[in-house]
C-alpha cells in the first residue's frame, strides 16, 4: 500500500471530514438559522458541519503508527483497479439497459460486467453466470415478486 | 443473443401499431406516495376492476417522493400511450407549483385530468382532554388569543393550510407543528402533546367512534355524508372560502389520445358508481362524485387557484 | 384478566387454525421470510405488491397473511448479514458486525441458530405482551411526547457513537457524518430542501436501503474482490445437529436476548421508532455494559443475540399501538390498516371489541407463524451455510443484481440504485482511510428524530430549552437526559482512569493475529 501510509491515511482522513463539513456548514449557511424557539433549517447543518471540521482537525493531528492504525492497514487491499471498476460498471449497467431494455438484459449485464473482475473468472464462465442468474431472476422477481418492470422492452418509454 | 435482437425488434415493431388497439398490454397506474395512503387505497380498489373492464391488467405503482413531485413528474415526462397514469392528490398537481422551489413538471401543461375518483373531507379533532367540546367553544378560545399549537402531516398539505387560514381569520395565537406524515401527527394528538389537528377523516373514524379525541368540525364546504351532525368549520366560524378536502383523481401525460381519456372517464365512472365500490369508498369516508373530463379539469384548476390565494393570504411560504 | 384473556386467545386459536387461514398464514411466512433473505426490498413492497390478492379474500385470512409478510421477513433478514456480510434489511445491518466474524472463524451455523432462537424469545415476548398489556403499554406509549423522543435519541446517539472497533475519535466522525447524510432532504419544517443540489429525487433524504447497502454491499464486494479471503469451508459440510449452538453459547447469549428483548418492546411503543433503531440501540447498550467490549466485532456471540432478539420483540410490539389504538407505528403497518380499511373494517381502539376474530385471530396465528418460521429456518440453516461453499467469483455478482433489483424494488427508482453505487464508492474510499460505516447508519437512523422531534419540542414549549428537564411535566425526558448525562460522565471518568494507567505501568500493544484484522 504503497500511497498510503498510516500516518498520510489520518491525514487524508482529516482533511476528508474536514471537506465534508466545509461542504455541510456551507450549504447550512443558505438557509435560516432561527432562533431556540423557531429553529430555522440551517441550525444543524451549520452545528453538525463544525464538529465535523473540528474531528477532521483532531483526527489529523492525532495520526499516529500506534496499534489501532497498524492493525487496520493489514486489511487494506491491494490496488485492484480492474475488480474496482467491474464491480461500479455492472449495476451502472444495469441501470442503463434496465431503462433501456428491460429487466433480462439488464440482468445478464450486470452479472456479467461484474463476475469479470475477479481475475480467476472467464469468458464462458461469466457468461454461463449471467444466463442462470438472468433465468433465476427474472423468474423470482417478474414473475413471483411482480416487480413492475418488463421483461423486455424497447427505447425509453 | 441472436435470438434477443429478433425479439427486440419484433417489440420495436409492435410498438408502432399500439395507439390502434389500446390496451394491449399492462396499464401502470402510478401513485405518488408509498402504499397504503388515501390515493393508493382508492388507486388499488380502482386497478382490479378498471383492468377487467378494460381486458388487460392494471398495476399500482409507488413512487414516493418530494411531496408526489417524483411520480407526477415520471408520468409528466411519460410516453403518453395510455399505458403510464397518475393517480394524482391534491399536494402535486394544485399545491406544489406554488409551493416548491423546483418542481420538475407544471400539473397544468404536463397533464390531462382524466376523472375525479374520490374526495375526503378533513376533520378538526382535538385531544379529549381539551377544555372545549365544540366547534363554536373552539374557535371562541382561538379568539382569546391564549397560545395554542396545531399539528398537520407537513408543511404544504391542506391541513397545514387550513389551520393557517383559520389563524389568520380567527387572529388566533397558533404555532403550527408539522410532523413527517399524519401517523406522528395523530399521535401526538391522542397523547394531548398538540391542541389540535386536520387528519383525513378515515384516518380518526375508529379514534372519534372510541371518544379518544373530540371531532369537531369537518373541514370539507359542505357536511360529509359520513357525518352529517357533524358542522362544517365554514360554517360555525364564519370563513366563507373555507374548503379544504384530500382528493384524488386520476391523470395522464399530455398528448394523450382523446379516446383513450374517454374511454378511461367513462370506465371509471362505471365503476365508481357500482353498490360495491360505493361502500368500500364509504367506509374510507371518501365521497364520489363522478365528473366527466371537463368537469375534472376546472375541478383541478379551481382548487390550483384556491391554494394559490390561500398561500398568498396567509404569508405561509417554502423557503 | 388474565382468565378473559386466556379465553380470547384459546378463540383466537380456533381462528387461526381454521385450514383456510392457516394456509393464508403460510402462505404469509414462506413469502416474507424469502422476500428476507434477499436484498432491498423490504416487506413494505412486498406487502403493497400482494396488497391487490387480498381483496377477494375473508379480512381474517387477508391480514393473517400480510402480516405474516413481515414477520416473516425479519427471520430471513439476518442470513445474509451473517454469511456474506450483506445487510439486506436495515434492522439486520447491525448483526453484520459480529456475526460476519463468526462466519470467518467457522461459525456461522452458530450464529444462525442464536438469530433464531433469539428471535424466537424476542417475538414470543412481544405477542405476550399484546394479549395481556396492550391497553397498559399505550397509555405509556402516549406519554411520548416530542421532548421524550428528543431525548431518547440523544441518549442513543451517545451510547452508539463507539458502535464499531476502531479509533473512537473515527467513530464519533462517523456518527457526525451520519447525522450529516441524515438532514439531506426536504426539512419538515419549512420544506426547504438542505444538501439536496437541487436534486429532486434527494428531497425525501438518502433511502435507508441505499446507504446501507452501498457501504456494507458495495465497499465489501469492492474491499473483498479478489482477496481470495478463506472461509473455512469444511464447516459447510458438517450435519446440522453439530452446528448448533452448544450450551456455553447459549448460557452466554441468554442474557443478551432478555436485554435485546426490553429494549426492542420499548421502541416498539415509541411511535416512528421501529426495528432499525431498536437493534441498533441495544447493540450499543449491549457493548457498554459488557464486561469484554473488546470482543465485540471480533465476533461475539452477544453482538448477534441482543440486535435480533431486539428486532423481533419490537416487530411484534409494532401491531400493538397499531391494533389496539388504530394508530400505525410505522409504513408498513399503515399499509396493513390500510388493508383493513379496504375490507370495510375500521381500525381502532374500539377493533378488539367489534372484531374479535381478527385481533384474537392475528395474535394467535403469531404463535403458529413464529413457530412454523422456527422450523423452517433451523432446518434450512444446513442449506444456508451451504452457501459459504459457492466461490466468491460467483457469489459477488450475483449479489450485486440482487442489490440492484432490491434497491429498485424498493421504490421503483433507478435512480436509488445510481445512489447506491455512489454511496459504495464513498465508503469504499472511507475503509481505505480506515474509518468503519456502522456509526453512519447509527448516526443517520437516530439523528433525523433527533433535530425533528427537538425542533418541534422548541416550538411546543416556546423556545424554552427547560422542557427536557422539568421532572413535574416531562419526568421521562429527565430521566433520559439523566441517563445521558451519566453515560458521559462515566466516560470521561474511565478515560482519564485509562489514561493515568497507561502512562505509569505501560502496557504492552496486544499482537493481533491476521486472521482478526479484518474490520
Amino acid at each position: 500500500m504503497g500511497f498510503l501510509s498510516h500516518i498520510k491515511r489520518d491525514y487524508y482522513a482529516g482533511a476528508l471530514m474536514v471537506l465534508i463539513g466545509l461542504i455541510a456548514a456551507n450549504d447550512g449557511r443558505g438557509y435560516s438559522i432561527g432562533t431556540l424557539r423557531q429553529m430555522g433549517p440551517g441550525y444543524f447543518p451549520i452545528a453538525l458541519g463544525i464538529i465535523l471540521i473540528f474531528l477532521g482537525i483532531l483526527i489529523a493531528a492525532t495520526a499516529s503508527t500506534g496499534g489501532e492504525a497498524h492493525e487496520e492497514a493489514k486489511a487494506l487491499p491491494h490496488n485492484e483497479w480492474r475488480g474496482w471498476f467491474c464491480i461500479i460498471a455492472g449495476p451502472v449497467s444495469f441501470i442503463i439497459l434496465g431503462k433501456l431494455t428491460g429487466l433480462a438484459l439488464a440482468t445478464f449485464a450486470c452479472v456479467f460486467v461484474s463476475s469479470l473482475g475477479d481475475r480467476h473468472t472467464t469468458l464462458r464462465g461469466g457468461l454461463i453466470l449471467a444466463t442462470c442468474v438472468t433465468v433465476f431472476g427474472v423468474l423470482v422477481f417478474h414473475y413471483l415478486l411482480k416487480i413492475p418492470m418488463p421483461v423486455f422492452k424497447f427505447g425509453l418509454s | 443473443m441472436a435470438r434477443l435482437l429478433v425479439l427486440l425488434f419484433v417489440f420495436a415493431l409492435s410498438a408502432a401499431a399500439q395507439a390502434q388497439n389500446w390496451p394491449h398490454r399492462q396499464v401502470h397506474i402510478i401513485v405518488a406516495y408509498s402504499a397504503g395512503g388515501t390515493g393508493d387505497v382508492v388507486a388499488r380498489n380502482l386497478s382490479d376492476k378498471l383492468g377487467q373492464a378494460l381486458g388487460q391488467s392494471v398495476v399500482v405503482e409507488n413512487r414516493a417522493g418530494a411531496s408526489g413531485a417524483i411520480g407526477a413528474r415520471a408520468v409528466a415526462t411519460a410516453t403518453p400511450d395510455g399505458y403510464t397514469l397518475l393517480m394524482g392528490q391534491t399536494a402535486e398537481i394544485s399545491v406544489n407549483q406554488h409551493w416548491l422551489k423546483d418542481n420538475g413538471y407544471d400539473p397544468e401543461t404536463d397533464l390531462v385530468p382524466i376523472a375525479l375518483c374520490a374526495v375526503v373531507p378533513l376533520a378538526m379533532v382535538v385531544p379529549k382532554t381539551a377544555p372545549y367540546s365544540t366547534a363554536a367553544e373552539y374557535f371562541a378560545f382561538l379568539k382569546s388569543g391564549k397560545p395554542s399549537t396545531f399539528a398537520s402531516a407537513g408543511s404544504g398539505t391542506p391541513g397545514h393550510f387550513a389551520g393557517e387560514l383559520l389563524k389568520l381569520r380567527l387572529k388566533a395565537n397558533m404555532t403550527h407543528v408539522p410532523y413527517k406524515g399524519a401517523t406522528p401527527a395523530l399521535n401526538d394528538l391522542v397523547g394531548g402533546h398538540v391542541d389540535m389537528y386536520f387528519p383525513g377523516m378515515p384516518a380518526v373514524t375508529g379514534l372519534v367512534q372510541s371518544n379518544s379525541v373530540k371531532f369537531l368540525a369537518v373541514s370539507s364546504g359542505t357536511r360529509s355524508p359520513s357525518a352529517p351532525n357533524v358542522p362544517t368549520v365554514k360554517e360555525t366560524s364564519g370563513i366563507d372560502n373555507f374548503d379544504f378536502t384530500l382528493w384524488a383523481a386520476l391523470f395522464a401525460p399530455k398528448g394523450t389520445p382523446k379516446e383513450i381519456v374517454a374511454r378511461l372517464n367513462a370506465e371509471v365512472n362505471k365503476i365508481l358508481s357500482s353498490e360495491d365500490t360505493k361502500a368500500r369508498f364509504a367506509t374510507l369516508g371518501a365521497e364520489i362524485r363522478t365528473f366527466t373530463v371537463e368537469q375534472t379539469a376546472a375541478f383541478a384548476k379551481a382548487e390550483s387557484a384556491k391554494y394559490l390565494q390561500v398561500i398568498k393570504d396567509t404569508g405561509a411560504k417554502a423557503e | 384478566m388474565i382468565a378473559t384473556a386466556l379465553q380470547d386467545l384459546w378463540y383466537g386459536f380456533g381462528v387461526a387454525l381454521e385450514p383456510h387461514n392457516l394456509l393464508w398464514c403460510f402462505v404469509g411466512i414462506l413469502v416474507g421470510n424469502m422476500v428476507g433473505v434477499l436484498p432491498g426490498m423490504g416487506p413494505l413492497a412486498t406487502i403493497s405488491i400482494l396488497l391487490p390478492l387480498t381483496f377477494g379474500m375473508k379480512p381474517v385470512a387477508a391480514i393473517l397473511m400480510l402480516a405474516g409478510v413481515y414477520y416473516g421477513a425479519q427471520y430471513g433478514g439476518a442470513i445474509c448479514s451473517i454469511l456474506l456480510n450483506l445487510p439486506c434489511h436495515p434492522p439486520h445491518a447491525v448483526t453484520c458486525l459480529d456475526g460476519y466474524p463468526m462466519t470467518k472463524q467457522g461459525r456461522g451455523g452458530v450464529a444462525l441458530g442464536i438469530t433464531v432462537i433469539g428471535s424466537f424469545i424476542g417475538a414470543s415476548f412481544g405477542i405476550t405482551e399484546m394479549i395481556f398489556l396492550a391497553p397498559v403499554l399505550v397509555s405509556v406509549a402516549l406519554k411520548f411526547g416530542p421532548a421524550e423522543v428528543c431525548s431518547l435519541m440523544l441518549l442513543g446517539l451517545l451510547a452508539g457513537s463507539t458502535l464499531a472497533r476502531g479509533s473512537p475519535l473515527k467513530g464519533v466522525a462517523m456518527t457526525v457524518l451520519g447525522l450529516i447524510i441524515g438532514i439531506c432532504g426536504a426539512d419538515i419544517e419549512t420544506g426547504t430542501p438542505r444538501l439536496t443540489f437541487g436534486i429532486l429525487e434527494l428531497y425525501d433524504g438518502v433511502e435507508i436501503v441505499a446507504l446501507a447497502l452501498g457501504l456494507f454491499g458495495i465497499a465489501e464486494f469492492m474491499k473483498s474482490v479478489n482477496q481470495d479471503i478463506k472461509i473455512d469451508a469444511k464447516y459447510a459440510k458438517v450435519r446440522v445437529r453439530d452446528m448448533w449452538p452448544s450450551k456455553d453459547d447459549m448460557r452466554v447469549a441468554f442474557f443478551p436476548w432478555i436485554r435485546g428483548t426490553l429494549i426492542g418492546s420499548m421502541c416498539a411503543l415509541i411511535p416512528g421508532t421501529g426495528p432499525t433503531i431498536a437493534s441498533f440501540v441495544s447493540y450499543a447498550t449491549e457493548k457498554k455494559i459488557s464486561r469484554h467490549p473488546e470482543k465485540f466485532g471480533r465476533g461475539a456471540i452477544e453482538g448477534v443475540a441482543c440486535p435480533e432478539a431486539s428486532t423481533h420483540s419490537s416487530v411484534q410490539g409494532d401491531f400493538i399501538p397499531t391494533m389496539s389504538l388504530g394508530i400505525p407505528g410505522d409504513t408498513v403497518m399503515a399499509l396493513l390498516l390500510g388493508a383493513l380499511m379496504i375490507q370495510g373494517i375500521v381500525p381502532g381502539p374500539q377493533l378488539i371489541s367489534q372484531h374479535p376474530d381478527i385481533f384474537w385471530g392475528l395474535i394467535a396465528s403469531f404463535w403458529i407463524g413464529n413457530i412454523l418460521l422456527v422450523i423452517l429456518n433451523v432446518l434450512m440453516i444446513g442449506l444456508w451455510v451451504k452457501l459459504l461453499a459457492v466461490p466468491y467469483k460467483l457469489l459477488y455478482p450475483s449479489a450485486l443484481f440482487f442489490v440492484c433489483i432490491g434497491v429498485y424494488g424498493a421504490n421503483n427508482d433507478m435512480f436509488q440504485v445510481m445512489l447506491t453505487i455512489l454511496i459504495g464508492m464513498f465508503g469504499y474510499v472511507l475503509l481505505l482511510l480506515g474509518f468503519h460505516p456502522a456509526p453512519i447508519l447509527l448516526g443517520f437512523v437516530l439523528g433525523p428524530r433527533f433535530e425533528e422531534n427537538f425542533r418541534r419540542a422548541m416550538l411546543i414549549s416556546r423556545g424554552d430549552i427547560t422542557v427536557f428537564v422539568d421532572i413535574k411535566n416531562h419526568p421521562i425526558s429527565t430521566a433520559f437526559v439523566g441517563l445521558s448525562v451519566l453515560l458521559i460522565a462515566v466516560q470521561i471518568y474511565l478515560w482519564i482512569r485509562r489514561t493515568n494507567w497507561t502512562a505509569l505501568v505501560k502496557t504492552p500493544k496486544v499482537p493481533v493475529t491476521p486472521s482478526e484484522a479484518e474490520g
